[in-house]
């Protein structure tokens, strides 16, 4: 009797444990995330300025405004709720994308790209980018261990019953992926 | 034989001198060339005390085993054995003190040349700015028996790989604690014990004034002067790291996604990493490896030719370098990009 009631309560606090930690991983993956998202917000901030400066200079370009517009709609649909790796690529694609129409439309004003200001903008908008490329990395690993977490035993089984939560999504960069011909069989 | 080695003590006292006395890697490498053009092997010729010790320890062996050999001559048998003990381990031991003189004034040519090749400069461990560290930074709070400083350095601006100069150091300290033990004897008898243990530890830091942080600390829980509820999003990183800061919000700046992965690729080179910035901005990283203002050599004196190449040519620090580009790097994402122009 004393035994069994030893081993229910030794399950009991397994159990407590195992569902706690995936409680606080699923956690620390939505925050992640959030810091992806707050990473791109920054981002956001400097286009205005990266866009009063290039106007004042005659060098602002229909097509690059459209860019910078369209940006910014997909950065409104990305939300810190909603884990959306796939929205977050598009966002990704989209930054290269203006990053190198503004650094091809500024090689015809040589005194624009003398400008510190221009240069400050564009120093922080690259650093702002390798932020976000950190959150990333940042969010992938903590959706690996979380993955990890829920996946393996005896983990699955309290999962499967309590916690219910599913296996997340790693972001992957598929432009640059689509470049290389080797698969890994994942 | 032993106008050999008589010579050669003559010539590991000339080298040492000058090694003393150089003020750079090329009178390093002229202290070296007195090597090369010795002749005859730089190495002790100790055959007739291998013979000495030997006899000695094999005299002992028979006579213990067969004691009747000694007792004619009316000798004490144990003071005997001693008399041979000591011949078989003092030849040894003098043997022993004439290698290390080869080994030790080989580590001390290549320690001098690696801080010529590097820019360092020995500094006396009471220059203030060494001596002031312990008010700074919680870091030197170890220890509840004895801490010191133990060896300095300095690299100056112009060959820093940094936008400043900074300073290297070597930190011990002691940590007494009592161990009591319990014994039972045959007769159930049990005796308690205590003893006093004294446990010696040494650290390693770079210090310099870094100026874009203030007031914030990366490190393990105990040695956290501010600690703070904020943590890194990264599971891996707030494993291993506690915050140390002035406010949460503090914190939270300073703690970008890119530094984070900053720290945790250092981590992987650094044991125990402390990292502290006090309320001017001076940081002081610490760490316990000790290979990182130095490096082992690969000849030593011994083989004169080997070891004047391998002096020639730079004397890269590794870790050092890896330390080095953290720092520019932490500078690179911490700074103002607008500083300037607003």
């Amino acid at each position: 009797m004393i035994i069994s009631l030893i081993i229910g309560a030794v399950l009991v606090a397994v159990t407590v444990i195992i569902y706690n930690s995936i409680i606080s991983r699923y956690n620390k993956v939505k925050r992640a995330w959030s810091d992806v998202i707050v990473q791109e917000r920054q981002k956001e901030k400097i286009i205005p300025e990266l866009e009063r400066i290039v106007k004042q200079y005659d060098a602002y370009e229909s097509e690059l405004q459209q860019g910078i517009t369209s940006l910014r709609t997909m950065m409104g649909e990305i939300s810190e709720g909603e884990i959306n790796t796939k929205k977050l690529q598009e966002v990704e694609a989209s930054t290269s994308q203006i990053l190198k129409g503004i650094n091809v439309s500024m090689e015809s004003y040589p005194e624009l790209k003398a400008s510190s200001l221009y240069n400050n903008l564009m120093t922080e908008l690259t650093e702002q980018q390798e932020n976000v490329g950190a959150a990333i990395r940042i969010f992938n690993n903590n959706v690996e261990v979380h993955n990890t977490g829920i996946e393996s035993f005896p983990n699955n089984l309290v999962n499967s019953l309590l916690n219910k939560k599913d296996v997340l999504e790693l972001f992957s960069d598929t432009a640059s992926s689509d470049s290389f011909e080797f698969k890994p069989n994942l | 034989m032993f106008r050999h080695n008589k010579k050669l003590t003559a010539l590991l006292k000339s080298i040492k001198i000058s090694a003393q006395q150089s003020n750079n890697s090329a009178d390093i490498l002229d202290a070296v060339k007195m090597a090369k053009a010795f002749e005859g092997d730089i190495k002790f010729q100790h055959n007739p005390f291998y013979l000495c010790s030997g006899a000695a320890i094999a005299t002992a062996v028979l006579i213990w085993y067969q004691p009747q050999i000694i007792s004619q001559w009316e000798l004490d048998h144990n003071l005997f054995l001693s008399i041979l003990a000591v011949l078989a381990i003092v030849p040894l031991i003098f043997v022993y003190t004439q290698r290390k003189k080869i080994t030790s004034l080989s580590d001390f040519i290549f320690a001098k040349d690696c801080r010529f090749d590097n820019h360092m400069e020995s500094i006396s461990v009471s220059d203030s700015v060494i001596s002031q560290l312990p008010t700074r930074f919680i870091e030197f709070k170890r220890g509840n028996y004895s801490r010191k400083f133990i060896s300095a350095t300095h690299v100056a601006a112009q060959h820093s790989a940094l936008a400043n100069e900074y300073y290297l150091y070597k930190f011990h300290y002691v940590d007494r604690r009592t161990v009591t033990t319990t014994s039972t004897d045959a007769n159930g008898k049990v005796t308690t014990s205590t003893k006093t243990v004294y446990d010696h530890y040494d650290r390693y830091g770079i210090t310099l004034d870094f100026g874009f942080i203030k007031q914030f600390q990366i490190s393990n829980k105990r040695m956290l002067r501010k600690p703070r509820d904020y943590n890194s999003a990264s599971i891996a990183f707030s494993k291993k790291f506690a915050i140390g800061a002035s406010t949460e919000l503090a914190a939270a700046k300073y703690l970008k996604p890119k530094i984070v992965l900053l720290v945790m690729d250092l981590a992987k080179h650094f044991s125990d990493l402390n990292i502290e910035f006090d309320t001017q901005g001076h940081l002081c990283l610490a760490f316990r490896d000790s290979d990182v203002f130095s490096r082992k050599r690969v000849h030593g004196l011994a083989q004169p030719n080997a070891f004047y190449e391998e002096l020639q040519g730079q004397t890269a620090l590794d870790k050092l370098d890896i330390l080095t580009t953290f720092i520019n790097q932490l500078a690179k994402y911490s700074d103002n990009n607008f500083e300037e122009t607003t």
